[in-house]
């Protein structure tokens, strides 16, 4: 993708802790991680996190917030939609 | 009694509250990341290895279905090839029934010490705890099963029962409670694997029976005696 600069996320492969009803019934748990998630994203040093999931993007969206971690969650349908006439970021 | 039923242990609170405070444990959250990322990574080399990986795991929970669904039949399976083999098996309805034979069979040897194997399944059912309620000590010999008793903890996963303790806890636990139960933690524990506690006395021991082959002489089946063999044949074994 022109003028986007791909950067792996560390632990890819673990969940980002909404899971639906899972962030109700276990809200401390789904709290913890999706502060890890943010965190490994934050240690990346990229301006956005992107997923394919909204429910993933919604959870750590609303926990960059209150972390106060200056990253915007990005779905891929958006990064696939910008032009350079109307960039992402 | 502590131990219980349905799987979960009486007298722990609910999983969202006893997560509340948790989550808030720096350390065991450390300790918890830690060792789950190694298995991990252990794992992932070890499913590298092999090609068939997922066929090989299908065909593993495909025999374990099959088993679950048809356990009458090798229940009953295990008992005559036990009994060939020179065992004795004993059927316990619940928790309480299965503690007392126990209890008993080790009261019929006049010891009042007796030597365990790893069993999640006597874990459920508070088995030292109603030997102890009989003036039975049970020592554990594995390891992680022995940190776990010596912590006066709960094992925290099935396979891993100390997973959420680190090193320096360990090394803490065995010197602060090891000279109570045999002798003092040796200088350096933790270096290496420290020596079980088997001392002169432990003339009794159980062991647990998964996984088992129903259709062959069972191999590990056997107790272990710690010093005598005063116990054999007759086998506690799990399935409790």
């Amino acid at each position: 993708m022109k003028g986007l600069e791909l950067v792996e996320l560390p632990g890819a492969e673990e969940c980002c802790g909404f899971g639906g009803t899972f962030a109700v019934k276990n809200a401390d748990v789904s709290t913890a991680m999706g502060v890890d998630k943010v965190r490994n994203a934050e240690a990346t040093g990229a301006d956005a996190l992107c997923a394919a999931d909204n429910s993933c993007l919604m959870h750590l969206g609303g926990t960059m917030s209150r972390l106060k971690v200056d990253m915007r969650p990005v779905h891929l349908a958006e990064i696939l939609a910008s032009t350079e006439e109307e960039p992402l970021v | 009694m502590s131990g219980t039923s349905g799987g979960t242990y009486l007298g722990m609170p609910a999983f969202p509250e006893a997560a509340h405070d948790a989550v808030r444990d720096t350390t065991l959250r450390g300790n918890l990341r830690h060792a789950t990322h190694t298995i991990r990574a252990k794992r992932a080399h070890a499913v590298a290895e092999v090609s068939d990986w997922a066929e090989l795991r299908e065909a593993g929970k495909r025999i374990k279905d099959h088993t679950l669904r048809h356990l009458d039949r090798y229940l009953v399976q295990v008992e005559e090839t036990v009994t060939a083999a020179g065992g004795t098996v004993h059927w316990a309805a619940d928790a309480e029934e299965a503690n007392r034979i126990v209890a008993g069979l080790v009261r019929e040897t006049g010891e009042s010490e007796v030597v365990k194997v790893k069993s999640m399944a006597t874990q459920e059912i508070g088995l030292n705890e109603a030997l102890e309620a009989e003036g039975i000590r049970a020592y554990e010999t594995d390891l992680a099963e022995l940190i776990v008793q010596l912590g006066k903890d709960r094992p925290s996963h099935i396979l891993v029962p100390a997973i959420h303790r680190n090193r320096g806890e360990i090394r803490e636990i065995f010197a602060r409670e090891m000279s109570e139960w045999g002798r003092p933690a040796p200088e350096g524990l933790t270096d290496s694997p420290p020596n079980s506690p088997r001392r002169p006395g432990c003339t009794c021991g159980r062991s647990s029976c998964a996984p088992r082959s129903a259709s062959r002489a069972p191999t590990s089946w056997s107790p272990r005696p710690a010093r005598s063999s005063s116990w054999s044949p007759r086998a506690t074994g799990g399935c409790a």
